[in-house]
């Protein structure tokens, strides 16, 4: 069949499984949320300080680590699945924590695939700030807390910029949930392990179907972080 | 608070090879409005900066209110910021409200929010600022920004205050509004430093004049500087300085400072009889030379320098204690 | 600072739901549960091509209804399934491929190896069968004749259960696969099954993937009935000596019940396409009820 008859037939499909409410579907969105937004929300925890802190600080390294920084967002999927896996097989360090082929290891495995990214972005979206923005701060009577608020604050658009980039980056991933998660049906299946799996079998207008489906779900994550972003705000 | 606000030893500042600064001392008494003038590249800015805690001096001591500021821990500095701020040349205005923006240093005090919101309405009445108060700071003008800016400081009522070309973008209309801001920001009795390049404008805001050119102190730009009160007197204008009265062309009345070029003004032994107004006999009280000229310092009930040449000098047989005349123009007064 | 932002109620509304997606996956909402401990349950570890066709699906809800054990199945290349055993990542293995099978058990990884069932392998290829092996009872002279046409033929080159029996097989045919016609794919039956669709070439497939493929596939069953296509499962759990977390209990209650009568009849029963795909081996004569 043709790409027309292809992309067509794909919709068709999504719209029937988004609004069918194919159980196994409801399931994979559900994990893929559960995962990658427990995943983001730590890398954002996480990531935006340390790169606050390397934006702001001057030590002998900086441009190494920034270099350093900007190859790992370059990691495969796989790779991190790997290494993730050595650290959490039955027989290594971690083993008895029982986390292979859970969702916890999936989102384990995702947050080390999402620092690099977090932590580059947001040094480069604090790095492009005004070095007026903490002189004026200072000049203004602001305590050490309030100036690194302030900077996030004024810094806001880039930081958004980053946090969607590297959300993105994980609710696509199919390498980590697979190596970690094991594509187990209903538990660790997630839409891009199911996608996999479908294509695996031949079936493509279900796979780009559930390609759809994830675009929709990414883009429902990226709208809500828009909206509490704020509206209307003048950008720099 | 007596003593110095601000006192600076030994200071320099290097950047790489260049030195920018090199102040073996200057100080600035408290209450007092205080302008550095100067052009580009003259380190006015890189002054006003070490003295607001952004720069560190490569040598030399800075004391705030009395005490050394290197030694002091971080609790102790972040004290003294609050007791001073700083408005910049181009102010970076936050990504906010106006309001919002002169809000900004008084949520780092322990006010209540009525006080905060009282103060914010004075700075903003002061500046002229209300049609704007909801506007997205950044979307404002220059000359909108520098007065935001200048609010944003006036309303913490620091007792110092840096201000770094504070009227150079600020449009016609509200060039006298912010001269005013400044001068009550002196009234109220805080310390002011502003850095200008415009030699006028520091006088109209101050006697305490510091020129600076690349990174020295240079001598000061006026021999002569008057200040009184600009009266009319029978149609003629004139300004009472002390004792001498002075006739001058302005058309602004009240207190102003003014300077006669020590050139202009013509010394005689006997007096002058021409179109030039201003006349008037005293003594010779001092004699300097200068570039190949001679400073003839004269008491006429206040002290004016004039510039003649050596053999003028010599030709008049001028001396200290001689009876001399001056004659200058109205015009030759220049008003600030 | 932040202008009106705490005052927009969508803006909590909206936080309030990321959080509580987040907060689901934590405890154990509308997907299964998550932690191990909380729903006796165990891990199978099987290969691609058993899960896909479509056995286990019919298999495990029983069991679990009867036992109340949940069976999570991860379905992967054998090589790899064999790996999760030997890692102790995994209670117990399903996998078809007999020599590997007893390397695990004697290098000790795994105890009390069952048969469980078989199926067989076939050779399918285009219609127009350029290399004309159709029909033939000797796969071994069939794979010469590829080799000897060069015609195309699409390995699964992943070191699964098919694959090494595609091995044993060219080794057997005393020929070694190699050239441009030969297309190691890296991946699953389903699709090695499709680019051999695609390019109309030739491929080794267990029957039950086959079967499940029948109406994509433009291509044919060629040769089949050799005895060296058969393709017995064998079921092992992971030895609780070395991998004392493994679940052997409750492996060796589902080993038992694949076993049984009951499970055996399940698979003898399971059609695809209106064709049987396994022939149950663990009870050879018609048994007599459950036990």
């Amino acid at each position: 069949m043709g790409g027309a008859d292809f992309i067509a037939d794909s919709v068709t499909t999504a719209f029937g499984l988004i609004f069918g409410g194919a159980p196994g579907v409801f399931s994979a969105v559900l994990v893929s949320l559960q995962v990658s937004v427990t995943a983001a929300f730590l890398c954002t925890v996480i990531g935006v300080p340390l790169g606050f802190a390397v934006a702001v600080s001057n030590f002998r390294g900086r441009h190494l680590l920034i270099t350093l920084l900007n190859t790992l967002m370059a990691l495969p999927t796989v790779v991190v699945g790997l290494f993730v896996y050595a650290f959490i097989t039955r027989q290594s360090l971690l083993g008895p924590l029982d986390l292979l082929f859970t969702r916890k290891a999936m989102i384990v495995g995702e947050v080390i695939l999402g620092l690099p990214i977090i932590i580059a972005l947001t040094n480069t979206a604090i790095s492009a700030l005004d070095r007026q923005v903490r002189d004026t701060a200072i000049t203004l009577g602001a305590g050490r807390l309030r100036v690194s608020l302030t900077m996030l604050w004024e810094g806001r658009f880039g930081l958004l910029a980053a946090i969607a980039a590297t959300f993105g980056r994980l609710i696509g991933e199919v390498g980590i949930a697979m190596m970690l998660g094991g594509n187990i049906a209903a538990h660790t299946r997630n839409i891009t392990t199911a996608l996999a799996l479908e294509t695996s079998k031949g079936e493509f207008s279900v796979a780009m179907a559930l390609g759809i489906v994830l675009l929709t779900v990414a883009l429902g994550v990226n709208f809500a972080l828009r909206y509490l972003q704020g509206r209307g705000e003048v950008r720099p | 608070m007596s003593g110095p606000v601000v006192e600076i030893t030994g200071l320099t500042r290097l950047f790489g090879k260049e030195t920018v600064l090199d102040l073996p001392w200057l100080s600035f008494q408290a209450g007092r409005i205080h302008v550095l003038v100067g052009g580009n590249g003259s380190g006015k800015t890189t002054l006003l900066r070490i003295i607001a805690g952004l720069d560190q001096p490569s040598t030399g001591t800075l004391e705030l209110f009395g005490h050394p500021v290197a030694a002091q821990s971080r609790s102790e500095r972040l004290a003294v910021q609050r007791r001073m701020t700083m408005c910049f040349q181009k102010p970076y205005l936050f990504n906010a409200s106006v309001y919002r923006n002169i809000e900004y240093g008084l949520l780092s005090r322990r006010l209540t929010a009525a006080e905060r919101s009282r103060r914010v309405t004075a700075g903003v009445e002061a500046l002229n600022l209300s049609t704007l108060l909801t506007r997205n700071a950044r979307t404002l003008s220059a000359g909108e920004s520098q007065r935001v800016s200048l609010a944003r400081a006036l309303v913490l009522d620091p007792e110092l205050v840096l201000l770094d070309e504070p009227i150079a973008n600020v449009d016609q209309v509200n060039k006298g509004l912010v001269e005013r801001a400044i001068g009550a920001l002196g009234a109220r009795g805080s310390t002011v430093i502003v850095a200008t390049h415009q030699l006028d404008q520091a006088y109209r805001l101050s006697a305490g004049v510091t020129r600076l050119d690349r990174g020295h102190l240079a001598p000061p730009a006026l021999d002569n500087l008057l200040e009184g009160e600009v009266v009319q007197r029978d149609g003629t204008t004139v300004m009472l300085v002390g004792d001498t009265e002075i006739e001058v062309i302005t058309s602004k009345p009240g207190f102003a400072r003014a300077t006669v070029n020590p050139g202009v003004i013509v010394l005689s032994h006997l007096p002058l009889t021409s179109s030039a107004k201003n006349s008037f006999c005293g003594k010779v009280i001092a004699l300097r030379e200068r570039d190949g000229l001679v400073a003839v310092t004269v008491d006429i009930g206040i002290e004016l320098v004039v510039h003649i040449t050596g053999s003028s000098l010599r030709q008049m047989e001028i001396t200290i204690g001689s009876k001399v005349h001056l004659t200058f123009k109205a015009t030759a007064v220049t008003v600030f | 600072m932040t202008d009106n932002y705490c005052e927009r109620p969508t803006s909590l509304l909206l936080a309030g739901i990321l959080l509580l997606i987040v907060a689901a996956g934590c405890r154990n909402e509308a997907a299964a549960p998550d932690h191990r401990s909380e729903l006796r349950s165990i891990k199978l570890a099987t290969t691609t091509s058993t899960d896909n066709s479509g056995l286990l699906a019919e298999l495990l809800p029983p069991f679990q209804a009867m036992y109340g054990i949940e069976v999570q199945v991860i379905a992967v290349g054998t090589g790899r399934a064999i790996k999760h055993g030997e890692n102790g990542d995994v209670d117990v293995i399903l996998v078809h491929a007999r020599a590997a099978e007893d390397r695990f058990v004697e290098s000790g990884f795994g105890v009390n190896r069952r048969d469980v069932m078989h199926n067989d392998f076939v050779v399918l290829g285009p219609a127009e069968d350029p290399a004309r092996i159709k029909g033939s009872a000797d796969v071994a002279q069939a794979l010469r004749k590829l080799a000897a046409t060069e015609s195309f033929f699409v390995s699964r080159g992943d070191d699964s259960g098919t694959h090494k029996k595609e091995m044993a097989l060219w080794e057997a045919a005393g020929v070694p696969p190699e050239g441009d016609w030969y297309l190691p794919a890296g991946q699953g039956m389903g699709a090695v099954l499709t680019i051999a669709n695609e390019k109309r070439a030739y491929a080794l497939t267990d029957r039950g993937t086959y079967q499940a493929y029948r109406d994509k596939l433009a291509l044919e069953v060629l040769v089949e009935g050799d005895r060296r296509l058969y393709n017995p499962y064998g079921v092992i759990a992971v030895n609780p000596a070395r991998h004392s977390d493994a679940r052997y209990i409750d492996a060796m209650t589902f080993i038992g019940w694949i076993t049984s009568p009951e499970g055996q009849a399940i698979i003898r029963g399971f059609k695809r396409g209106g064709e049987v795909l396994f022939t149950p081996d663990a009870v050879l004569d018609g048994g007599a009820g459950a036990d």
